[in-house]
């Protein structure tokens, strides 16, 4: 249970709920208790409100500047990684990988005599009309599925860049 | 008429090398940093101190800065945590929220004051400002950043790693001690301030 001086700072804060906020007013317009307290902790409000800030020396901003000319500049950590690197160890392993594959191809001698299983199956009998309609309609359901997700991402761009 | 640059601009410009423009980004907001430095260190030499070290740490961590919260809660954060270390090498007990002993100790060694006597040639500005100064540092930067720091609860609760419930206790608490020091100092004046 929040005691009357909460209530009160909430109210003046504005961080009470609407119906706190009328209940409040009500009691501070016919307790007197209410009105009181209230009254004295606006007069606390308003002066706090007139706090200044202090001022630091004239020489602060040079002094940090100074200090911080002696640090290494920072880097932001995004670039700190360069993607290049990253792009270039993956085409290295890649390339491995397919170097290696056609070393292998081309040293066996192993006999690829295989035959492909035949498979019965009626293609016009499933490929219709309505089976191309649908086909085209899961289609067009995809296709604006990725637009608004790129018109999004494009809006948040913009929103980011705006800021 | 030129625009003025946001914190964003100009760190970025610093990560991309232009390192003068953090000046601008460190006038911008010395004032406010040094304020709640002053509320843990309670001197004006060891507050410049902590506030230069807060702006070199933040220099250091630039590209750590994610963007996700304003540049201002973060620097909140460093700052606060660079005051603490502070205050624990100077081996100033900062955990006890209760401990109005400290807090009576540190306004009477920090000050000359004398109720009785200087009330009428004190604004009540400065009567304000004495009474923060008595407040414990955690309550006092509380205050601070709230009312200056143009902070919400949610960001206070994240420069200081606290929950936002934690934090508008602390807050009410805060506010509810800053009232009795007042009393305590301006004893019957206190009606015409509050």
């Amino acid at each position: 249970m929040n005691t009357i001086e909460e209530q009160l700072w909430n109210y003046i804060d504005g961080i009470c709920t609407a119906e706190e906020k009328i209940e409040i007013e009500k009691k501070i317009a016919v307790n007197i208790q209410y009105h009181t307290t209230y009254q004295e902790l606006l007069a606390v409000h308003n002066e706090l409100n007139k706090i200044d800030f202090e001022e630091p020396s004239m020489s602060f901003t040079r002094n940090v500047m100074e200090k911080v000319n002696l640090e290494l500049k920072p880097v932001a950590l995004k670039t700190k990684i360069d993607n290049r690197i990253i792009y270039s160890i993956g085409a290295f392993f890649a390339l491995s990988i397919l170097g290696i594959f056609i070393y292998a191809l081309a040293t066996s001698s192993a006999n690829f005599d295989f035959k492909m299983p035949t498979i019965n199956f009626d293609a016009g009998k499933y490929i219709n009309a309505t089976t191309i309609q649908i086909f085209v309609l899961v289609d067009v359901a995809l296709g604006l599925l990725y637009l608004d997700s790129f018109l999004r991402k494009k809006n948040i761009n913009a929103q980011k860049k705006g800021n | 008429m030129q625009q003025k640059e946001t914190d964003l601009d100009l760190i970025t410009a610093v990560l991309n090398g232009d390192t003068a423009q953090y000046a601008v980004l460190v006038k911008r907001h010395q004032r406010f940093v040094f304020t709640l430095a002053i509320r843990f260190a309670k001197n004006r030499e060891d507050a410049e101190e902590v506030a230069q070290d807060v702006f070199v740490k933040a220099y250091r961590a630039l590209g750590t800065f994610k963007q996700t919260s304003k540049f201002s809660t973060w620097l909140y954060t460093i700052t606060y945590t660079t005051a603490m270390t502070f205050l624990r090498k100077k081996r100033l007990d900062t955990q006890s929220i209760n401990d109005d002993e400290n807090v009576l100790q540190i306004a009477n060694n920090g000050n000359d004051f004398d109720a009785s006597n200087s009330a009428e040639k004190k604004s009540s500005y400065a009567y304000l400002s004495q009474a923060i100064d008595m407040l414990l540092p955690d309550d006092a930067a509380i205050i601070t950043l709230f009312y200056k720091g143009e902070q919400s609860l949610d960001e206070i609760g994240e420069a200081l790693s606290m929950e936002p419930n934690t934090v508008k206790v602390k807050l009410h608490r805060a506010r509810q001690r800053l009232k009795e020091k007042l009393q305590y100092l301006l004893k019957d004046e206190v009606k015409e301030l509050i």
